[in-house]
């Protein structure tokens, strides 16, 4: 069995066991949405009224909500693995830890990404931002939500790359829930800026031109991406 | 008179030095007068960290390629200082703030990435604190790698970031000749501060190590 062939079959068994108990699945999508309601309820009547104000809380409240639902994503991804022994048969049988590694990033990458979509449409909705949109970017609708996508899908796998490694060590101490939070946080704090900031510019201007922000999410992802890949090997070695 | 008396002794110098540079050699600034000599030890700290991380991770590399005790007791001790250093300029950051831009806390980048980095390393400390003996070395050894690969990316957008936010704020300075001078002669000290602080750590690291392999050593002898 080749590389891809391990790769896409650790996908396969990680997305079947989560559409088979759908259980993260749908605690991850009740959370984000619990979080942007809280960001709404909290913010009551000093909600922001003018449009590009909304659109820089909305890029704000939408990156809090994932970076909390994608915590909850990863310990649950690495917990199935330490829970009686999977690891161990894994490694037995022969897979490759940087396969594993890409497998693991891969699968959380799909499932944060499909919760993104969801959660995108509701929250805007919510937020009301499709309602106060400056009449110009009204007819750029369908192009916005695709480069918003594309940022988010970008920023998820920065976060994503970090998170499978991180959360790969965490899963191996007692009370690892909230210690996953206190180490990957700071780690990915460029990410969150970045995605930010391009939610921003697509919100309010409809364009990521001249945005040095997509090029820094990018190179994120890419950097962390290539050394959790090498790194993994330590993590899952006995 | 041991050797790490001796850098004891070199480091009491420096730092002596140093303080006499600041007061006496270094000319006064003219907007914020003697506050600003909070300066010399404010940036040099901030070198003094990114040396310190460097260091936790530059021994946190070699620790997962030989596996020898001594590159983590050295990453760890390092990382320790690093944290120090870091406070200290997370401290001597917002009275410099206080006195130059009238408020206590400013997005400034230099503190804000320090702020970060701090978090950072905190969560470094839990979380070796956290793992089983068997495996601290090596998962502290990888979050030493990844923390500091994080440190210029977190630097260089915390400053795309400020600038958006705070247009009017200039950080770069010119520094007349016996500012420079003195504030190369502080960071020198702090440096050599740094590397006396580390040996020190280092040793006390290592004779923990020592018992904890003695009482092992004892309580398997008395099972046996």
């Amino acid at each position: 069995m080749n590389g891809f062939h391990q790769i896409g079959w650790l996908i396969r068994k990680d997305l079947a066991l989560q559409f088979r108990t759908k259980d993260t699945l749908l605690l991850i999508l009740v959370f984000s949405i619990l979080v942007v309601l809280i960001f709404i309820f909290a913010f009551g009547s000093i909600f922001p009224q003018a449009p590009d104000e909304r659109g820089k809380l909305a890029a704000s409240v939408l990156w809090s909500a994932f970076a909390f639902a994608g915590i909850i994503t990863l310990n649950r991804s690495f917990e199935i693995e330490r829970a009686d022994g999977a690891l161990h048969g894994i490694r037995l049988a022969g897979i490759d830890s940087g396969n594993f590694y890409l497998s693991k990033v891969v699968s959380n990458l799909i499932l944060l990404t499909g919760l993104e979509v969801v959660v995108l449409l509701v929250g805007l909705q919510f937020l009301e931002v499709f309602d106060t949109l400056p009449p110009d970017l009204q007819g750029m609708l369908p192009q916005i939500l695709l480069k918003l996508m594309g940022v988010f899908a970008i920023g998820t796998l920065g976060f994503c790359a970090v998170g499978v490694i991180v959360s790969g060590i965490s899963t191996s101490t007692h009370g690892n829930e909230s210690l996953l939070s206190v180490i990957l946080l700071p780690l990915i704090l460029p990410v969150i800026m970045a995605g930010a900031k391009c939610t921003v510019s697509l919100l309010t201007l409809g364009t990521l031109k001249g945005m040095f922000w997509i090029t820094l999410l990018t190179a994120y992802s890419l950097v962390f991406l290539a050394s959790s890949f090498l790194l993994f090997e330590f993590v899952i070695e006995e | 008179m041991t050797r790490t008396q001796l850098i004891g002794i070199f480091t009491a110098v420096c730092l002596f030095t140093a303080l006499c540079f600041v007061f006496s050699y270094a000319q006064i600034e003219k907007t914020m007068l003697e506050v600003q000599k909070i300066f010399y030890f404010h940036v040099s700290s901030a070198f003094t960290v990114f040396l310190a991380f460097g260091v936790t991770c530059v021994c946190s590399v070699l620790y997962l390629i030989k596996r020898q005790e001594k590159f983590d007791l050295l990453a760890v001790a390092s990382a320790e200082l690093g944290i120090v250093f870091c406070t200290i300029v997370l401290t001597t950051g917002p009275i410099w703030a206080k006195y130059a831009w009238n408020t206590w806390w400013n997005w400034e980048p230099r503190l804000t990435s320090t702020l970060i980095l701090w978090l950072m390393y905190i969560g470094y400390f839990i979380l070796r604190s956290a793992l089983p003996e068997e495996k601290k070395r090596v998962y502290t050894a990888v979050l030493g790698i990844l923390a500091y690969l994080d440190v210029p990316i977190v630097y260089f957008s915390v400053e795309l970031w400020k600038d958006k936010l705070h247009p009017g704020i200039e950080t770069k300075m010119n520094l007349p000749p016996t500012m420079f001078h003195t504030w190369v002669v502080a960071w020198g000290a702090l440096t050599v501060l740094y590397v006396f602080l580390l040996v020190l750590r280092y040793q006390t690291e290592h004779l923990n190590s020592q018992l904890e392999a003695i009482q092992y050593q004892r309580m398997g002898n008395r099972e046996a």
